[in-house]
């Protein structure tokens, strides 16, 4: 039970490192905007969560054991961590093209739908609190 | 801890642009000046800020700075005025190459940036408190 409560936030997480991401990748462009030589970059949104999202590589956890036969087992199903693979520059595509407004008119997008997923999240954890107290 | 990383890109970019506004603030306010070099009078050159991509944090993603201040290559006009202390013996004297419309544009361009980069910052700090209120 405890586990699908964890996974139930997975794709909160998911998108909450993206757009934070995308958000910096954003930043840097328009700090670069005079910058002669810049590439600036973006992240394609669409293929990189669906990349994320098919490859669900989990480590074992090894450092845990279970010392009692009441213990609950530990799933093997776990959340991914993205943080790093974002980073890598495979999701990221290059523009040749610096435009200030796209830019800015991107970063206001990306940063409203950052917020919308915290209610989202924000409303997932009321609704889990309204189940659990009945 | 990628929200934080924003503000140290805005900041360096304000930075940049700021230290771009004072060039061009030096540049109009010695448009008329003399410099002195080897004891002898030369009209100002205006000077130029060069901006380069920071990749101090090894990162695709980053701020920016100033990689280096040069004297713009514009030719020195010569005009007829005797009555300058640099004249040459027909009377014609060198004077500085700082265009004012074009420093003032400039002026106005990099002011624009810094704003920009203001607003960045705002964006980024609403939401960090955004942030904060989740599971409240």
């Amino acid at each position: 039970m405890f586990n699908k409560i964890n996974e139930a936030f997975d794709l909160n997480v998911y998108l909450l490192n993206l757009y934070s991401r995308r958000q910096e990748l954003l930043a840097s462009n328009i700090a670069n905007i005079e910058t002669p030589n810049y590439t600036p970059s973006d992240i394609n949104f669409f293929e990189t969560f669906q990349k994320l999202t098919k490859k669900k590589t989990c480590q074992p956890i090894s450092n845990l054991y279970i010392t009692s036969a009441k213990h609950i087992p530990i799933s093997d199903s776990k959340k991914l961590n993205n943080n790093n693979e974002i980073i890598d520059k495979d999701y990221i595509i290059r523009k040749n093209k610096t435009d200030i407004d796209t830019e800015k008119v991107n970063f206001i997008k990306n940063s409203l739908l950052y917020q919308m997923n915290i209610v989202i999240l924000n409303s997932k954890f009321k609704n889990i609190m309204n189940v659990l107290k009945g | 801890m990628s929200l934080l990383n924003i503000f140290d890109i805005a900041n360096s970019a304000m930075i940049a642009q700021s230290k771009k506004m004072q060039i061009h603030a030096s540049n109009l306010a010695n448009s008329d000046s003399l410099t002195s070099k080897n004891g002898k009078l030369h009209p100002y050159i205006a000077k130029k800020v060069i901006l380069e991509f920071d990749n101090t944090k090894k990162s695709i993603f980053g701020g920016v700075k100033v990689k280096e201040i040069i004297e713009n290559t514009t030719p020195l006009k010569k005009i007829y005025n005797p009555n300058s202390p640099i004249a040459d013996s027909k009377g014609f004297s060198e004077i500085s190459n700082v265009n004012i419309v074009t420093e003032t544009i400039s002026a106005i361009a990099a002011s624009r940036a810094y704003q920009a980069n203001l607003e960045i910052l705002n964006t980024a700090k609403t939401m960090f408190l955004k942030m904060l209120t989740i599971g409240q």
